[in-house]
Parts: C-alpha cells; sequence; structure tokens
C-alpha cells in the first residue's frame, strides 16, 4: 500500500560523522576548501578553566523517587505508535484509536476488579515488594471493625474498657492503643484510608463519652488540629475511600463518562461522616464552618450551603476567599437578578477584607454571561476595569467568556472585538493554564472567527497555536476536533485546493478528523477548481481506510471522474489518474462484496459501478488488456449475482481491446460473453476473432472452438434491435412456461 | 503459487494413489509383514510436504530445529539458567503460567517471552479480526493481570499475520 508506506517511513535528514580517513582522501583534492587544525594549533596549550564544584543539596529519603517521577510526562496530542504493529490494527482514524485505548483502559480495570474480589483465591500479596516510606504499619482494619461493631451493641455498654483492652492481633498484641488515637487518625488521613479513620474516630468518641470509671486506661483526647484535619477529609469525601479502580490517563482525555476524576458521585446527606464529625467537636471554629462549606459546594448541595451561608453570618464567622469563589459559581438565576447577587457577594467580601482573585472574577463573568441580562456588555466592562485596578491579570477563560457573549450569544459578525482582543493580549505568547475553563479559550476564538467570516484572524490564532506548547490548551479531544472544524471550514471557502490538501496532510489524522462530510467537500473543490485534479487519488485512498463499509465517497469520485473523462481536453495524465481511480474503486467495491458489507441499494447497481471502471480503464489505454481482464470477471461476477446486465458500449469496447492488443484467448472469451449478452456487435467480433487466429494451428486454435465461432457468425449477422427484443421476449416466455410446468 | 491447472493436476494424481492404497488394503493378506525392520533415522519436528501443497504451517513450526538461533530465535530469552545465576525454576514456572494464561485467553499456543531488568515481554502472532476493540480488551486485561501477579512490569505485544482462522506463515 501506498500510503502505508508514507505514513511509517518518514524520510530523516541524517548528518554522516565525516570519518578521518575520507577527510584524508579529499584532503588531496580540496587542501585549501577544507580547514584543517594545523600543527601550531594543536601544540597550543589550553586555557585552564577553574571548575567551582556545587554545594551539596540536602535530600531525604523520597526525594529520588520524586525526580523519577518528574522526569515522566505523556504526550496526550502526539500520535499513538503503541498500536499493534499492523497497518489493520493501527487505525488511521481517532474514533477506532479512541475506542481502542477505551477498551484497553476497560480491560485492565476488569483485571484490577477481578483482583480485588478474588484476593483469597491467588497467593501473592499486593503490597509487595514492601518499600518502608509508603507502608503503614497498623494497617489491620477488620479488626478495628470487629471492635466498633460490639461496641454499638446496647449490651455492651459501660464495657468500653473491657472490649478496648480484648481486641487482640493474632500474635495477641492489642490493637488499639487509646494514647495514641490521634496518631493513628492522622496516619489513615495520610494514607487515604478516610473509611477506617472514620471507624478509629467512632471509638474515640466511645471512648470520650464513657464513664470515668469505664474510660480507658491511658485515653488522650486528639487535639484541635487533629479534629480540623479529620473534618476537612470527610467534607471532601464523606466518610468513604476514594475510588479503588483509579481512571486510566485515557479515560480522562477522551472524556469517558464525562465524569472529573476527583467527583465521586456521592450525595451529600444530613447524616454523613462530616456532620458526625462537627456535632463532635468540643470548639466549632472558623475553620470548621469553612470546610463544611466546602463539602457541601463540591458535592453540589446548593441549597444545603444557602442554609450554612445565612446560619454563619448570623453567628458572624467569617467566610473564606475559596467559598466565596465557589457561591459565586453556583449562581443558577438566568434573570436579571444573576448580576445582583455577584454583586452584593463582591460587596460582602470587601466588608470582610477578603481579596477577590483571578477566579473569583472569571466565575461572575461566567455567570453574568449565562444569564439574559440586557446589560452585561457593561457590567463586563465593569468587571474588567476592577481587575486592572486590582492588578489581576486576566487568563484565557476571562477572555473566552467576553468572545462567548459577543459572538455565540448576541451572533455579532463584527470582527473588532476579537481582533482587540486578540492583538494586544494574546497573539504571539506562550500560556499556562491558570484556570480550568482556560481549555476553551482557542476553540471559541476560531468559532467567533469563523462565524465572522475572517480567514487571515484565523490564521493568526492558528499561528499563537502552534507556539511552544499553546497546542496543550486545545483540551481534549472534543474541543480539538471542533477547532479544526471551524478551521477547515474557513479554508474551503476562501482558500484553494492546494492549501487545502496542505492543511489537510498537515493535521490529519491525529488533531483533524476525517469523515464522510470533509472528503466530500474536498472532492467537490477538486471538481469546481481546475488544479489539483492529482490528489484525489489520496483522498480516496484514505477514505477506503476509514470507512471502508459505506460506499457513498467512492460514488462521488466515480461520478467526478467520468465527467471529466468525457471531456475532450483531458490529457494523457488525467486519462491516467482517472483509471487509476477505476481501479481502486473497483478493488474497493469488490471486497466489501465478497465480504456482504453492503446495502442492497448499492448491490444492485454494481453492474453499473464495473461498467464505469471498465470504461475509464480501457479510456486510458487500450493495449493493456491484461490489467483490465479482471475487471470484466468481476463484471461477470456481478451480473451473474444480482441479474443486471453490464453496459453495452463498455463490453463492445473491451472486446475490441482485446483485439487491438492482439490477445486471442481473451478476444474469443469476451466473445462468449458479448454472445450470451446479445450485443449487437458480435458478428462484427466474431469476424475479427476469425480474423486474428487465421494462421493458428489446430493444437492453438482446435477446430471445436472455431466452428462454434462461425455458428455464433452465422447466428448473429442478422440482429437487429427489434430481433433482439423478440429474442429477449421468447426468452422469458420459455422461462414462464417451466415455470407453470414445475 | 501454483497455477490452478497444475495444482489440478496434482490432485488428481493423489486421487490416483489413494485408489491404489485402497487396492491394497483390501488384499487377503495381513497381519504379517515379510520385508526388513526399516529402523530409517528421522528428523524430529520436521512437518511433512503435503502433495496439493496447501498444509498451512505455523510460525513455531515454519523452521526446523537445527535452524534455531540461525533463521529463528529463541521461545524464551532470560539468562536465568546461566553460570552463577538465580531463580531458573521461577523464571519456568512463570513462562508455564503465562503461556497457559495467554492461550486460553487469546486462543493462541506460541508466545515469545523475553525478559529485560524486570520488564517482561510477551509477543505473538495472531490472526487478523474484523474489529480490534476486543483484542485491545484482552491485552489490558493480560498486562494488568500478570503485572500484579508477577509484581513487575509485563508488555504483551502482538503482530497481526495470517489468515482470518490461524496465523499461517506459509504452505507447504
Amino acid at each position: 500500500m501506498i500510503f502505508c508506506s508514507t505514513r511509517f517511513h518518514r524520510h530523516v535528514s541524517v548528518k554522516l560523522p565525516a570519518s578521518i580517513r575520507w577527510r584524508e582522501k579529499l584532503a588531496g583534492h580540496y587542501e585549501e576548501d577544507i580547514p584543517f587544525f594545523t600543527q601550531e594549533e594543536l601544540s597550543a596549550p589550553k586555557a585552564v578553566e577553574t571548575v567551582n564544584p556545587p554545594n551539596k543539596v540536602p535530600r531525604d529519603e523520597l526525594s529520588i523517587l520524586q525526580a523519577l517521577n518528574s522526569t515522566v510526562e505523556i504526550d496526550w496530542t502526539a500520535p499513538r505508535y503503541d498500536m499493534i504493529d499492523h497497518p489493520k490494527a493501527a487505525p488511521f482514524h481517532p474514533v477506532p484509536v479512541k475506542k481502542n485505548e477505551l477498551s484497553k483502559a476497560a480491560g485492565k480495570a476488569a483485571a484490577r476488579w477481578f483482583l480485588s474480589n478474588n484476593k483469597n483465591v491467588m497467593r501473592f500479596n499486593a503490597a509487595e515488594p514492601p518499600i518502608k516510606e509508603f507502608h503503614y504499619k497498623s494497617f489491620e482494619p477488620g479488626f478495628i471493625g470487629v471492635a466498633l461493631r460490639q461496641l454499638k451493641q446496647p449490651e455492651n455498654y459501660g464495657k468500653v474498657k473491657h472490649i478496648i483492652a480484648n481486641t487482640k492481633n493474632k500474635s495477641g498484641n492489642p490493637l488499639i492503643h487509646p494514647d495514641r488515637f490521634e496518631e493513628e487518625i492522622k496516619g489513615f488521613i495520610e494514607h487515604r484510608q478516610y473509611k477506617n479513620a472514620f471507624t478509629m474516630f467512632k471509638i474515640y468518641q466511645y471512648c470520650a463519652v464513657a464513664s470515668a470509671e469505664d474510660q480507658p486506661e491511658g485515653f488522650r483526647p486528639i487535639s484541635q488540629e487533629c479534629f480540623n484535619r479529620l473534618l476537612d477529609a470527610m467534607a471532601l469525601h464523606t466518610g468513604h475511600d476514594p475510588l479503588r479502580v483509579p481512571k486510566d490517563p485515557s479515560e480522562i482525555y477522551y472524556g469517558f463518562r464525562g465524569v472529573s476524576p476527583f467527583y465521586d458521585g456521592k450525595k451529600w446527606k444530613q447524616t454523613n461522616a462530616a456532620h458526625f464529625v462537627f456535632e463532635n467537636m468540643p470548639e466549632k471554629n472558623a475553620w470548621a464552618y469553612n470546610s463544611m462549606l466546602m463539602g457541601m459546594l463540591t458535592h453540589k448541595a446548593y441549597d444545603e450551603a444557602q442554609t450554612w451561608v445565612t446560619a454563619m453570618r448570623d453567628k458572624n464567622i467569617p467566610v473564606e476567599l475559596e467559598c466565596y469563589n465557589g457561591l459565586i459559581d453556583c449562581i443558577q438565576e438566568k434573570s436579571d437578578l444573576a448580576w445582583e447577587m455577584v454583586k452584593k457577594l463582591l460587596q460582602e467580601m470587601a466588608k470582610a477584607d477578603v481579596r477577590p482573585n483571578l477566579i473569583t472574577f472569571n466565575n461572575a463573568l461566567r455567570v453574568l454571561v449565562n444569564s439574559k441580562d440586557k446589560l452585561v456588555i457593561q457590567h463586563i466592562d465593569e468587571l474588567l476595569g476592577e481587575m486592572k485596578a486590582m492588578d489581576i491579570e486576566p487568563s484565557l477563560a476571562t477572555w473566552d467568556a467576553c468572545l462567548v457573549h459577543v459572538y455565540l450569544k448576541k451572533g455579532s459578525k463584527d470582527i473588532g472585538y476579537l481582533k482587540k482582543i486578540f492583538d494586544s493580549y494574546i497573539k504571539g505568547r506562550q500560556f499556562l493554564i491558570r484556570d480550568p475553563e482556560d481549555f476553551q479559550f482557542f476553540t471559541t476564538a476560531m468559532n467567533s472567527a469563523y462565524l465572522s467570516n475572517s480567514l487571515t484572524l484565523a490564521n493568526e490564532i492558528n499561528e499563537t497555536v502552534e507556539i511552544g506548547k499553546n497546542h496543550y490548551l486545545l483540551g481534549n479531544q472534543k474541543n480539538t476536533i471542533k477547532y479544526y472544524y471551524s478551521y477547515f471550514d474557513l479554508l474551503l471557502k476562501h482558500e484553494t485546493i492546494d492549501v487545502l490538501m496542505e492543511f489537510y496532510v498537515k493535521y490529519s489524522p491525529y488533531r483533524f478528523v476525517l469523515n464522510a462530510y470533509v472528503v466530500a467537500k474536498l472532492l467537490t473543490a477538486v471538481k469546481d477548481q481546475q488544479s489539483g485534479f492529482q490528489h484525489i487519488l489520496r483522498l480516496l485512498e484514505d477514505a477506503r481506510t476509514v470507512f471502508p463499509r459505506t460506499f457513498d465517497v467512492p460514488l462521488l469520485a466515480l461520478k467526478i471522474v467520468k465527467d471529466k473523462a468525457m471531456k475532450k481536453n483531458c490529457n494523457s495524465k488525467m486519462r491516467w489518474i482517472c483509471a487509476n481511480v477505476g481501479w481502486e474503486v473497483l478493488d474497493w467495491y469488490d471486497i466489501g462484496r465478497s465480504h456482504g458489507l453492503y446495502s442492497l441499494s448499492v448491490e444492485q447497481i454494481g453492474s453499473d459501478i464495473v461498467s464505469d471502471c471498465l470504461f475509464l480503464l480501457l479510456n486510458n489505454s487500450m493495449k493493456d488488456v491484461r490489467r483490465s481482464w479482471p475487471a470484466l470477471q468481476i463484471g461477470m461476477e456481478v451480473q451473474a449475482q444480482t441479474g443486471k446486465k453490464l453496459r453495452e458500449s463498455v463490453v463492445e469496447k473491451m472486446g475490441r481491446a482485446c483485439i487491438v492488443a492482439e490477445e486471442p484467448k481473451f478476444a474469443t472469451e469476451c466473445l462468449d460473453f458479448m454472445y450470451n449478452n446479445k450485443c449487437l456487435g458480435t458478428a462484427k467480433m466474431a469476424e475479427a476473432v476469425l480474423e486474428l487466429r487465421k494462421e493458428e494451428d489446430d493444437d492453438e486454435f482446435p477446430p471445436k472452438e472455431k466452428e462454434k465461432v462461425q455458428a455464433i457468425l452465422k447466428q448473429t449477422k442478422q440482429w437487429t434491435h427489434a430481433s433482439r427484443h423478440l429474442l429477449n421476449e421468447s426468452e422469458k416466455g420459455v422461462k414462464k412456461q417451466e415455470y407453470r410446468l414445475k | 503459487m501454483r497455477t490452478a491447472a497444475e495444482r489440478r493436476a496434482m490432485l488428481t494424481n493423489s486421487v490416483l494413489l489413494a485408489v491404489l492404497q485402497r487396492t491394497c488394503n483390501t488384499c487377503p493378506v495381513r497381519g504379517i509383514k515379510t520385508s526388513a525392520v526399516y529402523l530409517k533415522n528421522r528428523r524430529a519436528a520436521i512437518p511433512k510436504r503435503s502433495a496439493a501443497g496447501n498444509h498451512g504451517i505455523l510460525y513455531e513450526k515454519a523452521t526446523a530445529p537445527h535452524h534455531l538461533g540461525v533463521r529463528k530465535g529463541w521461545l524464551t530469552w532470560n539468562t536465568s539458567n546461566l553460570y552463577g545465576e538465580s531463580r531458573s525454576s521461577e523464571t519456568a514456572l512463570e513462562d508455564a503460567y503465562i503461556r497457559k494464561l495467554l492461550s486460553e485467553l487469546m486462543g493462541v499456543n506460541d508466545y515469545i517471552i523475553k525478559r529485560k531488568y524486570n520488564v517482561i515481554t510477551v509477543s505473538a502472532a495472531i490472526p487478523p479480526r474484523k474489529g480490534y476493540n476486543l483484542l485491545f480488551f484482552q491485552i489490558g486485561f493480560a498486562e494488568e493481570f500478570l503485572t500484579t501477579v508477577l509484581q513487575c512490569p509485563v508488555k504483551v505485544d502482538f503482530i497481526v499475520r495470517g489468515t482470518e482462522d490461524l496465523p499461517v506463515l506459509r504452505y507447504i
């Protein structure tokens, strides 16, 4: 395959090192041109440099692992070569790439699930080989759970001391140390075992509530700092462990199920772990209130968050900056009141001396843009002015919100606003991510350039995307596809086919997705314009690799090529291209037909497709019959299957080609086929065959065959249109009679 | 490849031979063989050529044993059998385990297992399929499962060869 060879073997210019012998050889011929080191230069003393070794950097036990971790990075935008080493398995299109990657991730998840459910069957330890720094020693959750179950039962009230003393290891050592509750809980939180931390806290609570006599010996209450940390963990995870099967990076990139890897989809309840810890806290400080509020906002419990905030206001407890950001983000009002709500929160922040940051303003802008306020542009200007006054540099997400309002919501077609923003803040710069919504900017910018129909600005935007690592900011697969589609549509409107193909070759297949729409557009561009007819071959080959099951594209290509070939100005080169296209379409159709891929409607027009392809092949050269012969064979098969005859003119042309090329065997076979098809030119063909094989011996041209040809000549000499019609009718009649007799 | 006419001729020959054999077997003489004992020293593992030339052989049987290390490599690559090296029995057992698991999972029997540092790479030739999603699922499953059980990174690579039924290398 030509296509595969271009993909897998790229031309790489390699600079070969000049060997000494080669230099000596050349030195004889070109002494002056090639500079050599003279003996004086070699013998001259070299300058001695003073070397200052750097000071020793203090490093801990994990620093080597951290350094190793920092060297590894995955480039998700790069083309994938981890597919199987086969053109069939290594897909050309991003959609099968996505499918394969996700199925691989699914396989990994299935293996993990299987292993976690059948731990007892396998003889292995997941924590081997142990690294002491990562290993938490008092990890025996099963026994702690047993102790808690005993404490819960009403029979065991007042026996706390006894139960805690009796919960022992297999080797007989006590599991729960009443003097080390704080360290245990902190250890569990550090190793992200939140469920165990919560059970340990419950046991602690039983001990703390117990009477002085029942309290275990050496009991030490936990500090306020430990309470704060526990509440943070419980508010974020609601007493559950983080996802046992962590998400694969490929699942995140392709947006599988559309869920972020940190949000586990759990709902906030009044009876959850965070509320339990909060209620049992001895001192409920501002930290505790704020962490509870953050937990509610992350779990999307907006109504409860509002009531919580009012309670905090009543008690004069200050709200933190991050909580304010979350509160602005959760405003779902879409009327004119949205701006007032934002304004109220910002004023409250100013009163409480809380300085807003970039994310505060970005959230406020997003709320404004989503609302149906009529004065949004004025409010946007106000917010931008405020940002300028506070020395906060706007990020890409800020401009994204502005563009969304002006171009996508209002539908403006004036390019001035985008150009002003682009020239003053974005052109020729490299960006880092400062807001999670920064990923949206370039796609919306390109989309608005498309809507306002300016190609120059679109080209400039694409240039900035190409700078450094800016293309990372195109985000996930969905965004990148959107971006390149709008750019392609703009190019289609304004540019020639050569420029389009340049773009196509550069960005497909991994950034720019090929589909039937794109190919159809490109083919029509080829049809309309005078130059660039040679690209049709490459497009057809690519389309074949991407969607071999649909047959719309080759039909369109065949139509275009046939129109070109029928014209008078079709030169030899174009005819050659047409013939290649015909051959490609025929091969495509034949393989699909043999596998039964196509629908009935495509199969019914099979004879038309084959006769078109045959016409193109013969139009290129009449003498190259050996190449076009398989096409006729395919045609015969199709005719036998569908019952529809090949085009008569094409079959006659094929017969003429056989005689021109002086291929007697092909000519006689073709004559048979013509006779069966009842072509009008069979008599002429039979004469030509007899003349061609006139000088052959009896071995080469046996007398039986000769008699047959002569008989055909006799029968078909008086064939006309009318007689053929009668023949067909009589055949039909015979068939009908046979059927009745049966 | 032979032409159709040649094949047809060979087939007719083989049919004739079969008829002859049948006639010989139906003779009343049976049970006693009067010829001398024919103890020919035949080489093992060299497949016999079929008359029609349509017997497909897989990659594993395509080269004879005396060409091992010349035209074809070994099926296992490790250094545990060298002098002074340890855990030769463990590697053998692990290899058998990998072979058993993957043959059940994929339906292919011949795997090349290569060990370098602590990385195990498993590769094989598999027949082409219509869709490759299931194959990638199997690869992901095998990699994750073997990495956790053997406690070292395992990579699974495949080459797609042959027909749809079998990864046939060539016909003899």
